[in-house]
């Protein structure tokens, strides 16, 4: 049964559109549920996290290889029975560091896009919404920010500061706000002209209340769509300045500087150099097909 | 046109002054004392003192900040750390090697790029069209450091078919100079145009469909034109002029494409010569360095603004 407005004495009431019954969230879960290629992303993408989260277990009773532990009579064997994927130059397990890996990275890609986008959602918001001055400074910064190329920034961070873990996701999620603060920026200048803002405003509404209950709801698709390639550009950024050797330190391995020791890889050990880079492949590629896949769903006129 | 000109290159100056501010806060942010950073990390005490007063580090900061962007308008980077030249020296004899590559993979992309978008835009729903759109997604996606890596593994190491990195063969060159240089430029040059190609080819896609659903177009078709003379005649034009917005936008991009490049494939350019020095902990070339590609991505922009100003005559009145 479909939820249809009960008639009212006198008053015809027809809904806008065709009532189907479903929320507009409901109407894009069963889009979604249609899009295969989606959904395969999703499942692979959520099959890695399960397996980073289980390294510990995984490592300790289902393949028995420590990631740290360090065996000179066993470096650059490659991939056998014991050690499925192969050992490194230390003669370390690459299943056992490639899972552990893939905590780190996707640990920094996911906190380091929450920040980033806490910020530049606020930031843009403000931005758009007050306008004059405001915006004025805040769009230099942007710009400013936009104009430096973003590795460069990056790596002179970590030349200077030789950072952690959890230093590192600070400095990606503080360097990297200003793309989604420009997108939260355009969309929220043309919501803050429509009715239902000035409504609220003339029953007497503050900006915060506004800006938080009436305005950002809004811009929760865009966010949605947003975030997979966010956090897919995280990894890879990190993955890059892990290889050079600026971002994640050993021992703690990531899947970035798994590979910072390719140039000895080539002759000896190819297998070293394919799989960091082919997991960092396939995990970037979900949260881009992702995104794509939600954009979709959440807004089917976009569709190309 | 004038007016457009030197109103755009009137906007830049805040741009470069905020850059300014970025970098010299982020340097001050950094731990420890700048004597230490910059100078020698066993100083202490008295000496400290000493030093401090000399360079200035007792003043305010801003009078700092100041003096620094003063010096740097005079041309005076400081010297390096490591080969205690100066910073602009070492910088000039690299830069052009990082323009000569950039320029290469600029070219590629634009050559391959709208190709196949136009392509994909006229088969549109095919197969043709696919697989451009997949091709597309996956570069973005793949780490450019790591496609390099294996454009080495595969055509360098096991095929021998390309060089795995440096500017020129050594010795015993069995190629004249520039074809020589073009050989060594091939995969470098590759895969820095990969992500421009994606852009570009998928930008592409979008504008050709654009266009070709417009009146003009109709009229063209209708009045029996051949189908070749309505897409490069008359869909092409238009269709072009994003790709040229967009051409100041990848210069950061490349920039920072070049240090990841440079770096896998031995490349003795700016974006190598930065990594190298942010490895030893060379500050003044590390700022040095920054600071120029920040210019060059500033007045890139400038260019790419002044010549959509000069393709589209539209965009100089708004």
């Amino acid at each position: 049964m479909t939820a249809e407005p009960m008639p009212q004495a006198g008053v015809e009431i027809r809904p806008l559109r065709p009532s189907t019954g479903l929320s507009l969230t409901q109407l894009a879960l069963r889009r979604l549920r249609q899009d295969r290629l989606t959904l395969l992303a999703m499942t692979v993408l959520a099959s890695l996290g399960l397996l980073a989260l289980l390294a510990p277990v995984i490592t300790e009773h289902v393949i028995r290889q420590s990631p740290e532990r360090v065996d000179l009579l066993k470096t650059f064997s490659p991939p056998n029975a014991e050690n499925i994927l192969g050992t490194d130059e230390n003669g370390r397990d690459q299943l056992a560091r490639l899972l552990y890996g893939a905590r780190v990275s996707l640990a920094i890609g996911f906190a380091a896009a929450l920040i980033n986008m806490t910020i530049g959602v606020t930031i843009g918001a403000v931005a758009a919404y007050y306008g004059r001055t405001v915006d004025d400074a805040i769009t230099w910064f942007i710009n400013t920010v936009r104009s430096i190329p973003g590795l460069f920034l990056l790596i002179l961070v970590g030349a200077l500061f030789r950072p952690s873990v959890e230093v590192l996701i600070l400095v990606l999620g503080l360097l990297s706000w200003p793309g989604i603060g420009r997108l939260v920026r355009g969309q929220v200048l043309s919501i803050k002209e429509r009715e239902f803002v000035v409504a609220a405003r003339t029953v007497g509404a503050g900006d915060i209340r506004i800006i938080f209950f009436h305005i950002l709801p809004n811009v929760i698709p865009l966010v949605i769509t947003y975030a997979g390639i966010d956090i897919g550009g995280i990894i890879l950024v990190e993955s890059t300045i892990s290889y050079l050797g600026l971002g994640v330190q050993p021992p703690t391995p990531s899947w970035g500087n798994m590979l910072s020791g390719s140039t000895r890889y080539f002759t000896q050990a190819p297998w070293l150099i394919i799989a960091p880079g082919a997991l960092i492949w396939v995990t970037v590629l979900c949260l881009y097909l992702i995104a794509d896949g939600l954009r979709d769903a959440l807004d089917p006129r976009l569709k190309t | 046109m004038t007016k457009f000109v030197l109103r755009r290159l009137l906007q830049a100056i805040p741009t470069l002054l905020g850059i300014s501010i970025v970098i010299f806060v982020v340097i001050r942010l950094a731990p420890g004392d700048p004597v230490n950073l910059f100078f020698d990390p066993t100083i202490k005490g008295e000496d400290l003192e000493r030093m401090r007063r000399q360079l200035g580090l007792d003043r305010p900061l801003y009078v700092q900040y100041v003096d620094w962007v003063t010096s740097l308008l005079r041309g005076d980077f400081g010297r390096s750390f490591v080969t205690h030249e100066p910073v602009l020296k070492r910088i000039a004899e690299r830069l052009p090697n990082t323009i000569q590559l950039s320029l290469v993979a600029v070219v590629i992309s634009l050559l391959v790029g709208p190709t196949l978008g136009i392509l994909a835009a006229t088969h549109r729903g095919g197969p043709i069209d696919q697989l451009v759109r997949v091709m597309a997604v996956a570069v973005d996606a793949v780490p450019n450091f790591w496609l390099g890596l294996m454009l080495i593994l595969i055509l360098a190491v096991q095929f021998r078919l390309f060089p795995s990195g440096g500017m020129y063969t050594l010795r015993g060159a069995f190629m004249p100079p520039l074809l020589d240089r073009l050989w060594h430029l091939a995969l470098p040059a590759l895969v820095l145009a990969a992500g421009p190609i994606a852009l570009y080819s998928r930008l592409m896609r979008t504008e050709m469909l654009e266009v070709l659903s417009q009146d003009y177009i109709r009229t063209a078709q209708s009045k029996g034109l051949a189908e070749r003379a309505v897409l490069y005649g008359h869909a092409l034009r238009n269709a072009v002029l994003p790709i040229v917005t967009v051409l100041g936008g990848t210069l950061p991009f490349l920039f920072g494409g070049a240090v990841v490049t440079e770096s896998v494939f031995s490349w003795p350019g700016m974006g190598r010569l930065f990594v190298d020095a942010a490895y030893s902990r060379d500050y003044p070339m590390v700022l040095g360095i920054s600071i120029i590609a920040s210019v060059l991505v500033v007045v890139g922009q400038l260019l790419s603004d002044i010549l959509y100003g000069v393709v589209d005559p539209r965009i100089r009145y708004s």
